[in-house]
């Protein structure tokens, strides 16, 4: 394939992640993620491997055209998983399907590659207001968010925690073991801690009880130029493209 | 009338053997600015806790606006709504108030609780975040963003409501000289006459610049009440 070619849909593709910055070029985070969804769907109910290898093909075109640092990570986990599966289905094999082992190992190859590519162009944040915008209650929204958050601050706070730990640590002794029930109990005094502050902070606010995913969060089309509505509008049109394919691939 | 009254508060927090507050009063009208000053552990903390309706007092009395707050009316979500939104309070620790997926979500929260229309909320967002020279960092989430940033985005989430009196806990925390400078100027225009102002500061100099009433309290939490030199010398 011309490079020439490879470039410009590289350039396509990044459009989102440059857009973020300009703010007026970008794919509905909701569109993504229902394509994604409908996508691994679709796999799920293909009788034959035609669908399936067809959407890895377009997947794997997509990852490379990510920095090249990125692609390592991106494979990583679909690899695994399919390393994993076919594992598991070996028995499949030798009682003589070894067609399924393909068919299951691809589907499962082809579905953690869907996740892992909606991941790399969705951030958490978009991706939980899509959840808002399919009508997904608040409540599971907030959790979402507040799950990420606190894994993310607690997480941080139990690695100072343990470089305090090191540093006073001047040689090898049964200290350091006590030490990490220390970090342990420490951190979960800590998220208690934190859980009150929060709901105070919130309650200080003007909290009554209900939470709503911020206006702010969900995009809007008329925050779009001409071309991010084009894009959209051409993105939209996959979902009949797949499907008219998946059932020609029947 | 005063917008603040407390009339011999004291607390004590559960479990504890000595009270963390001892019979302070105080009236606080609108208008003024009121700096607690003190050392650490005398209970200016607990003072602004009492004062945001989130302690409440284990003898005495407060009212806000002549009527008491206590833990029964402020488990009514209607009365407890409408005193928040009269009070603004920012916490010592920033961490602790901010718990939004971005700074621009984190200031809009308290005005899409308090019913404003979604123009309104997003175009006072852009507004706050141009204020406290956050718009570069707006979808970033507040734990990721430095410890000044934190505080101002904090600060804003509190004042883009427009609350009657103002609580601040320690502001200038976190914040280098000339954040405290630009704070101590935007706090200083902050003072109307229909709002009450009340922060906590260790420093005697920044506080004097801005407070016109002083609330001492020491170790053993007795109060002393003082009004400030140049606030003496304008009313004379």
């Amino acid at each position: 394939m011309d490079p020439k070619f490879i470039r410009v849909l590289g350039n396509i593709l990044q459009s989102d992640s440059v857009a973020d910055k300009n703010g007026t070029i970008w794919i509905f985070p909701v569109q993504r993620l229902v394509l994604a969804v409908f996508c691994i769907l679709l796999c799920a109910l293909s009788k034959n491997a035609v669908f399936t290898v067809a959407v890895i093909a377009v997947e794997l075109v997509r990852t490379a055209l990510l920095p090249g640092e990125r692609i390592a990570g991106v494979l990583r986990r679909p690899l695994l998983a399919a390393a994993f599966t076919a594992l598991i289905m070996i028995p499949a094999a030798a009682m003589g399907y070894p067609a399924t082992l393909g068919n299951v190992t691809l589907k499962v190859f082809e579905s953690v590659l869907v996740l892992v590519l909606l991941n790399e162009r969705v951030s958490w944040k978009d991706l939980t207001g899509a959840f808002s915008a399919l009508h997904l209650p608040d409540v599971f929204v907030y959790t979402l968010d507040g799950t990420v958050r606190y894994l993310v601050i607690l997480g941080r706070f139990c690695t100072r925690l343990s470089e305090a730990v090191r540093l006073r640590t001047f040689r090898k002794t049964n200290w350091r073991k006590s030490g990490a029930g220390g970090i342990m109990g420490t951190v979960i005094l800590k998220s208690n801690e934190m859980t009150s502050a929060q709901y105070e902070a919130m309650i200080c606010r003007g909290f009554r009880g209900s939470y709503h995913v911020s206006s702010l969060r969900c995009r809007r089309w008329k925050d779009l130029n001409t071309a991010g509505k084009i894009l959209n509008l051409l993105y939209a049109c996959l979902f009949p493209a797949l499907l008219l394919f998946f059932i020609t691939a029947r | 009338m005063s917008k603040i009254e407390l009339n011999q508060v004291s607390f004590r927090y559960r479990d504890e053997q000595e009270d963390s507050l001892r019979e302070i009063s105080a009236s606080m009208e609108t208008g003024s600015c009121w700096c607690v000053s003190g050392p650490n552990g005398c209970g200016k903390t607990t003072l602004f806790r009492i004062l945001a309706g989130l302690e409440f007092p284990t003898s005495g009395t407060y009212r806000f606006n002549g009527e008491e707050i206590t833990a029964q009316k402020m488990k009514k979500n209607e009365f407890a709504w409408d005193f928040h939104r009269r009070v603004g309070y920012l916490f010592q620790d920033s961490d602790a108030q901010l718990f939004c997926s971005s700074v621009e979500e984190e200031i809009a929260f308290g005005m899409e609780q308090l019913g404003f229309s979604e123009a309104e909320v997003r175009g006072k967002t852009d507004e706050y975040l141009e204020l406290f020279h956050l718009t570069g960092i707006r979808k970033k989430a507040p734990f990721h963003i430095s410890g000044g940033e934190k505080k101002r985005t904090a600060l804003a989430a509190i004042l883009v409501t427009d609350p009657e009196v103002l609580i601040l806990d320690e502001p200038y925390n976190n914040l280098d000289e000339e954040m405290q400078a630009w704070l101590l100027e935007f706090l200083e225009k902050l003072k109307s006459p229909d709002r009450l102002i009340l922060f906590a500061d260790h420093h005697r100099n920044s506080a004097s610049a801005l407070a016109d009433r002083f609330l001492f309290m020491n170790r053993h939490h007795r109060v002393e009440e003082e009004q400030s030199k140049h606030s003496a010398g304008e009313k004379s």
